[in-house]
């Protein structure tokens, strides 16, 4: 029993030293800085976008891909995929790993509708090949492309093993992949869209025997193919299509009004094809939910030609075509205060439409496509009337941390001509409650310019309720108003000198949980 | 089951087994021993707290303790020792020898109420955390003691590891202040050791070298005093343990914009760049060390005694303990006490001893109120056991 006590009182001083189960939490009431700095207008906007103007004012610049006429756009399908039946006369017999004395030139012409290709350039080319033979054993195909170079300048031979070791025609499957290969498809100008090959026969480790009838039947399919560069007659093709660009910022702004003084949208077509090409608009509508608005200018309907890119070998250049619009001869500010968030545009592109007036010097770089960019200005001198930025933050919270009831208050000193408010709301819509949801816009003198900041004081409140949702849910859904100072006049923006100041501090009541 | 419960159980378990004997202190026999305790402490929250860090819960307000002991250092810790040990006698130039084995697990902290309220009360009723005097220490040792007892001193080698360690140690003019909810200053210099222990189960990240000793008076034979010291040297530390002084200095009003749309990559750069290290060279450090005394005054059929006990660098503070002891029966002799230190305040501990035949068992309580845990703020249990061969 002595014994017993003893064994008792280990065990149980060891099962207190057991792992804890259960999570320790406690209730804390903390304060924290949240954040501090001081914003000037290229913290939002892209600095090297931004440019001063003559009159002294900034303005933006970007420019938007509207779209890129590529090679599947005006050219037909290119399908290099061939098929031979191959005769070698072999009256001796081939010993092992000898290459017989017959050669069998072949030609391959491909329709290619209006296109006829001089000469391409594949960065990387692949077919899958079938082959069949009734030659014993196994044994190899060379094959030659009499008008291909290597990137290094050396002929084109690759060699195709055919496994037959019953001599039973059995179908044999496999892939031949190139790269970098430069092929004339011209045979020396005489014509286009035409491969020559020739093909011999080489036996492997068995002797191929004798056979005036032997024969190879082939069959080359394109698997796929990656082209560097093109030249002929890309043919006179009509394209009539239409092309949807999204302006996906604009979803997470609406607007009452938007007036921008002297806003430029600039249409620049950039053909980097040897190719001439006639353009023309039919219509660019921008839309906004149910609304659309039509861009009105001189251009639209109008055939706009597009002169051919040229490669001069030790240079490049590229045909470039620009088209102003502007509130001078467009209907823009109409368009800018709709805040489009999608730009339809239809067209009607025709190539080559003096045929091959360059004689088959026609030619395509892949990354140097026909492209047609909006390149948009618009000054940093406007007026806005309760433009609303809306956005879904995510708000992420450590699991430690279980926020009850928080306050988050700021600070801002606005030096900025524009007026803020916020309303901010969890995910179920539920508001959060803010005291003095609004800072004013900066003190201006009688020219619109600034001179003292305006200071205010905001401070959000979550509730518990809210606080439960927002840990569920991790997102605040957070909404910004601005307002110009008045309706009617504009106000300009500098990036250097105006700047808005803020401090941010949260307090809260949270549990700890530690696990 | 519950601890509470357990602990009259055993109690009345071991009693039935002691009866009557003489003291055979003086019978020259070898004897093995086992001396383990354990106890926690705080001077400002009660024991219930450490049964919820221990097994979950919630911490409510009631279990952090008064939250309003603004200029006070406080403190927290305890410790847990397991002991075997043999005496061996000896015909020659000693009486005895003596070896043991110890592992001693200690922890202790030392801050000032502000620090408290700050990690589990928050910081909006707070606007300056003192850390001038604070300091936090873990500790796991393995100790082998070789010695001999010769009339009224004993004198012994001491042997050991150090499992792990961890001991953080602020500067005298460490603080952060809080201005507002917008500003924060800090300056924060803390000194840091960090000992990880290894897989290896003999070689471990620092080495003990060490003496123990004590020395008995007996002014008369009603008056006598007692001084020791236990585990008094140097530990020396292998490359892997970490000496680390931090020197940070700042001013936190949260993070610009630009760090708050990059907040991952924020996290990465303070704590490069916010923080700097410099790792120092110590390899060698004094022991935490024990000190230790006791007088014993024998008057009539009681038993006086005072005692004190102090552990270095363990922000331990002086313990001291008033003792009256009474033998009521020839078995069983009983004691309580008052204590003053360690970890805590006041403690009203009382201690069975039980002599039955070549059987010596003792087993004390070491705060008697320790078992209303919601109220109480120190814990203590002892039990040693002696068998004479």
């Amino acid at each position: 029993m002595r014994y017993l006590t003893f064994i008792l009182i280990t065990v149980v001083f060891l099962a207190g030293c057991s792992k804890r189960k259960n999570a320790i939490s406690w209730t804390t009431h903390l304060s924290i800085p949240i954040s501090k700095d001081s914003l000037k207008l290229d913290d939002f906007l892209n600095v090297n976008n931004i440019y001063s103007s003559p009159n002294h004012h900034y303005y933006l610049k970007d420019t938007l891909n509207l779209f890129e006429l590529n090679q599947n756009d005006f050219l037909p399908n290119l399908d290099f995929s061939f098929s031979e039946s191959l005769s070698f006369p072999l009256a001796f017999s081939i010993p092992p790993n000898q290459i017989a004395p017959v050669t069998i030139p072949s030609n391959h012409q491909f329709d290619f509708q209006d296109l006829q290709l001089h000469e391409i350039s594949f960065n990387r080319l692949s077919f899958k090949y079938t082959a069949t033979s009734n030659i014993d054993g196994d044994f190899f195909l060379i094959i030659h492309l009499p008008n291909a170079l290597k990137e290094n300048g050396d002929p084109f031979y690759d060699t195709i093993e055919i496994r037959n070791s019953n001599g039973n025609n059995n179908a044999f499957v496999d892939e031949l992949q190139i790269e970098n290969l430069k092929l004339d498809l011209s045979n020396n100008g005489s014509t286009y869209n035409s491969i020559a090959t020739t093909f011999k026969v080489m036996s492997g480790e068995d002797t191929i025997p004798p056979n005036f009838f032997s024969n190879v039947n082939l069959n080359m399919e394109l698997a796929n193919f990656d082209i560097a560069y093109m030249r002929g007659y890309f043919g006179n093709v009509n394209i009539i299509d239409e092309i949807i660009t999204d302006v996906n910022i604009m979803n997470k702004l609406i607007a009452k009004s938007v007036e921008i003084y002297q806003p430029e949208i600039e249409l620049i077509i950039k053909n980097g094809v040897g190719m001439d090409a006639q353009l023309t608009i039919n219509d660019m509508e921008f839309n906004r939910n149910q609304d659309s608005k039509n861009l009105s200018h001189y251009t639209i309907g109008q055939c706009i030609n597009i002169s051919r890119a040229q490669d001069l070998g030790w240079d490049f250049n590229y045909s470039n075509k620009s088209i102003d619009i502007n509130p001078q001869n467009s209907n823009i500010n109409e368009v800018i205060n709709l805040l489009p968030t999608q730009i339809v545009t239809s067209y009607h592109l025709e190539t080559n439409p003096q045929g091959n007036h360059a004689g088959f010097n026609d030619f395509y770089y892949t990354n140097r496509p026909l492209s047609i960019d909006a390149a948009v200005t618009l000054p940093l001198l406007f007026n806005v009337d309760s433009l609303v930025f809306t956005d879904t933050l995510s708000v992420e919270f450590p699991d430690l941390v279980r926020i009850n009831e928080a306050n988050l208050d700021i600070e801002i000193e606005n030096a900025i001509p524009l007026s803020f408010c916020f309303d901010l709301s969890v995910l179920n819509g539920d508001k959060i409650n803010l005291t003095q949801p609004c800072f004013i816009h900066s003190n201006l003198d009688s020219n619109n310019l600034i001179s003292t900041p305006s200071l205010s004081h905001l401070t959000a409140s979550l509730d518990s309720a809210n606080s439960s949702t927002l840990l569920r849910e991790n997102k605040i859904i957070f909404k910004a108003i601005i307002y110009s100072p008045d309706t009617s006049s504009y106000f300009p923006v500098f990036t250097t000198s105006d700047w808005l100041n803020y401090k941010l501090g949260l307090t809260f009541n949270a549990d700890i949980n530690i696990e | 089951m519950k601890i509470q419960l357990l602990i009259p159980l055993i109690l009345l378990v071991s009693l039935d087994y002691c009866n009557a004997q003489q003291d055979t202190s003086t019978n020259k026999k070898n004897k093995i021993y086992t001396d383990n305790y354990f106890n926690i402490g705080s001077t400002h929250f009660p024991v219930a707290f450490y049964n919820t860090f221990l097994n979950g819960g919630h911490l409510t307000d009631k279990l952090k303790g008064n939250l309003n002991n603004n200029n006070r250092i406080l403190r927290t810790g305890g410790e847990s020792q397991i002991k075997l040990g043999v005496l061996i006698h000896s015909e020659k130039n000693v009486d005895y020898f003596y070896v043991d084995l110890i592992q001693l697990f200690t922890f202790g902290g030392k801050y000032h109420q502000s620090l408290f309220n700050f990690i589990f009360s928050g910081n909006n009723d707070l606007a300056l955390i003192k850390l001038n005097n604070t300091a936090f220490h873990y500790r796991n040792f393995q100790l082998l003691n070789i010695g001999f007892n010769k009339d009224n001193y004993s004198f012994g080698f001491v042997l050991g590891n150090v499992i792990s360690e961890n001991n953080i140690k602020f500067n005298t003019s460490d603080f952060i202040e809080f201005h507002d909810n917008y500003i924060w200053n800090a300056q924060i210099s803390p000194s840091l050791i960090t000992v990880p222990n290894t897989n290896n189960l003999v070689l471990k990240n620092g080495q003990v070298f060490g003496i123990d000793g004590k020395i008995k008076q007996e002014f008369n034979q009603h008056l006598n005093f007692e001084i020791g010291v236990e585990n008094l040297g140097l530990i020396h530390y292998s490359n892997d343990a970490l000496f680390t002084q931090i020197d940070t200095n700042f001013t936190f009003e949260g993070f610009s914009f630009d760090q708050i749309l990059n907040f991952n990559e924020t996290i990465e750069d303070i704590s490069s760049s916010t923080i700097k290290y410099a790792e120092l060279e110590s390899p060698i450090n004094l022991t935490p060390y024990s000190i230790w005394g006791i007088t014993n005054y024998e008057f009539k059929k009681l038993t006086y005694s005072l005692s004190f006990f102090y552990r270095h660098n363990s922000q331990f503070m002086p313990r001291f303990n008033l003792i009256l002891s009474k033998k009521i029966s020839s078995t069983l002799s009983l004691s309580g006490n008052i204590a003053y230190g360690g970890y805590t305040q006041f403690q009203w501990g009382t201690k069975l001893l039980c002599d039955y035949k070549k059987y010596n068992l003792g087993i004390q309580i070491m705060n008697v109120t320790g078992f209303l845990s919601s109220w109480s703020k120190s814990f203590g249990l002892g039990l040693n056991f002696n068998l004479k061969l």
